[in-house]
């Protein structure tokens, strides 16, 4: 699982025409070391830093335009697996978060390690692209309309989508796998008061990337159709293009359309 | 049928004297009007389509003057587009019983289905009925007029979100069924404290009764049937994980998120949400920045299109009268 970490999201291949991508000036990384040397996350922490994950993710971030620096770290977060994200501060992963993505590939594909990488990979993209997704809204003030995790979930599924079907199938097809493995917990049923959540059931996530990924990429993910009611699936199309509208109004004039198109030509994921 | 008509007739009059200019309204502005805001007429019906089942609640709605008074209602909003605004039984997605209010992007149009609120008297009996025998303790009074007439304005807020967010090209990042509960709610706050309260309650009791997704897992993953010309949701509303594949929120949420925007607009007109242990204390501890979140995003998107003189306008109107508001 470590080492699929390190290749998981931004492991860029070099090809024959490779420019080099400078990295976000204002974005600062950060791999804080756990605080017991005998900590259970020193393997991940180590991990991380030896395939420069944060590193990579400077150059994918780099075409867009903060208006100030933001810190993304990796990070022990006392047992918690999110650290929420709050306005001037840093955006986090955290380490049990990984360690928890690892354990469910395994109980997942317990005996296929490439496809426990491939799951690590997906989720663990899904996971930072969200983080950042809620300092995105911050720091570019959006607005949001609807709720904000939800916001920052179907952001995450809309940019997995902009790298081509590869990074896509890895990127939402096992963070889905990953969102169906925790709905089918029996301890992960919702029932009362656990509906009061701001976040939604991992049910509920799963159908969000499963219909915006059909809606952007019908080529690439139509046999979703064979696991989505039809009422919602003839909504997808639609569901897409309104993620896609937003993300032009509000985000896209933040890009820098040159090293944007530098980012897209390199193979994520691989 | 007699028995149906009259039932569905006392449901549209406590529903609609949100709209009604009662005699103890204050006068309608005459120049509150918007001309890309037109009530739908077909074939000289006033915008009130023929219909037989639903003879009495059509007559109640023309007698009201609901679909002109609605127009009124939103003439600030200046849409560049025409909104179309009518009531039918059975044109578009009006459909059988259970069919409610509904905007349809395409064409531009809310369409006020006469057949919704047909189940609201015994929803909304139940709800009183549970509050009478302290079966929700604690829980805030309401009235059955208040529940359904507050629903009734909900939903017509809500399909009226999906107009705007449709006619001024609205960015939506979240979920847009919940976008258009959050305007409802934002809109809702926004009007007198009486009103306010009536269309949170009317709203989150309806959802409060509504029910919850199936809680044991399926055996196997959900598998839609390509060759069934059915859309799955029976088979699927059964189904513990395809139960939440719905672009609405389950009940609950919806009813929660309702009342979060309520709460962290006005803690104190909403404080007994909380006391009551209605909205937990977790989730309200959050609603202060989900209201600020949703009035950002409405001065953001939508006040630019707002003219504030006919905002006042429709503030200085008594469109409920208080009497059922009690």
């Amino acid at each position: 699982m470590l080492s699929c970490v390190g290749s998981a999201l931004f492991a860029a291949t070099a090809n024959a025409q490779s420019a080099v991508i400078p990295d976000n000036p204002q974005l600062v990384t950060s791999y804080v070391r756990p605080q017991s040397p005998f900590s259970p996350f020193v393997p991940i922490y180590n991990g991380l830093m030896k395939r420069h994950v944060l590193e990579d993710l400077k150059q994918f971030f780099g075409p867009l335009r903060l208006p100030r620096t933001l810190v993304v770290q990796v990070s022990e977060c006392g047992g918690a697996t999110t650290k929420t994200y709050k306005p001037g501060g840093p955006v986090t992963i955290c380490y049990e978060l990984v360690d928890q993505i690892g354990k469910a590939a395994a109980e997942m594909a317990p005996n296929d390690q490439g496809q426990q990488d491939q799951i690590v990979n997906g989720a663990f993209v899904q996971a930072m692209l969200v983080e950042l997704s809620h300092a995105i809204f911050d720091l570019l003030q959006v607005p949001i309309w609807g709720r904000e995790s939800d916001a920052a979930d179907r952001l995450a599924a809309f940019i997995m989508l902009q790298f081509g079907e590869d990074t896509a199938k890895t990127a939402i097809f096992n963070s889905a796998q990953l969102f169906l493995h925790s709905a089918l917990t029996p301890d992960r049923i919702w029932t009362g008061t656990d509906f009061a959540k701001a976040t939604s059931p991992e049910a509920q996530r799963m159908y969000e990337y499963m219909c915006i990924a059909v809606g952007g990429d019908e080529p690439s993910f139509g046999w979703v159709y064979n696991y989505m009611p039809k009422f919602r699936a003839g909504s997808c199309a639609e569901d897409y293009a309104k993620i896609e509208g937003a993300f032009n109004l509000r985000i896209m004039p933040y890009m820098d359309p040159n090293l944007l198109v530098q980012v897209r030509a390199r193979r994520w994921l691989q | 049928m007699n028995r149906y008509r009259v039932s569905t007739a006392i449901i549209v009059v406590g529903a609609l004297a949100l709209l009604a200019a009662s005699r103890l309204s204050a006068q309608i502005p005459a120049d509150l009007s918007n001309s890309k805001i037109i009530v739908y007429s077909a074939e000289g019906d006033g915008g009130y389509r023929q219909t037989q089942k639903y003879a009495g609640v059509r007559d109640t709605m023309m007698k009201l003057r609901v679909l002109e008074k609605y127009s009124q209602f939103l003439a600030p909003v200046r849409f560049p587009y025409t909104l179309r605004l009518f009531a039918s039984e059975d044109v578009g997605d009006c459909k059988g019983d259970g069919s409610s209010p509904y905007y349809a992007s395409g064409v531009r149009w809310i369409n006020m289905c006469y057949q919704f609120g047909a189940d609201l008297p015994a929803m909304a009996d139940d709800i009183v009925q549970r509050l009478a025998s302290n079966r929700l303790p604690g829980f805030p009074r309401a009235s059955r007029e208040q529940i359904i007439m507050g629903l009734y304005a909900a939903v017509l807020m809500h399909e009226t979100g999906h107009a705007i967010f449709d006619l001024l090209s609205v960015p939506v990042f979240g979920r847009e069924e919940d976008a258009a509960d959050e305007m409802a709610a934002y809109v809702a706050v926004h009007l007198n404290k009486d009103v306010a309260r009536a269309v949170v309650l009317g709203f989150a009791y309806y959802w409060y009764g509504s029910g919850n997704p199936p809680t044991r897992p399926p055996k196997s993953i959900f598998k839609s049937d390509p060759n069934s010309k059915d859309e799955d949701a029976g088979k699927c509303f059964s189904d513990a994980i395809c139960a939440f594949a719905d672009m609405h929120g389950t009940s609950w949420q919806r009813m929660y998120n309702m009342l979060c925007i309520a709460y962290g607009s006005d803690h104190a007109a909403f404080q007994d949400l909380v006391d009551a242990g209605w909205l937990p204390k977790d989730r309200a501890a959050g609603c202060d920045d989900e209201y600020k979140r949703a009035d950002f995003a409405f001065r953001q998107t939508v006040l630019p299109f707002v003219d504030v003189d006919l905002v006042n306008k429709v503030r200085s109107v008594q469109w409920f009268n208080p009497s059922d508001l009690k």
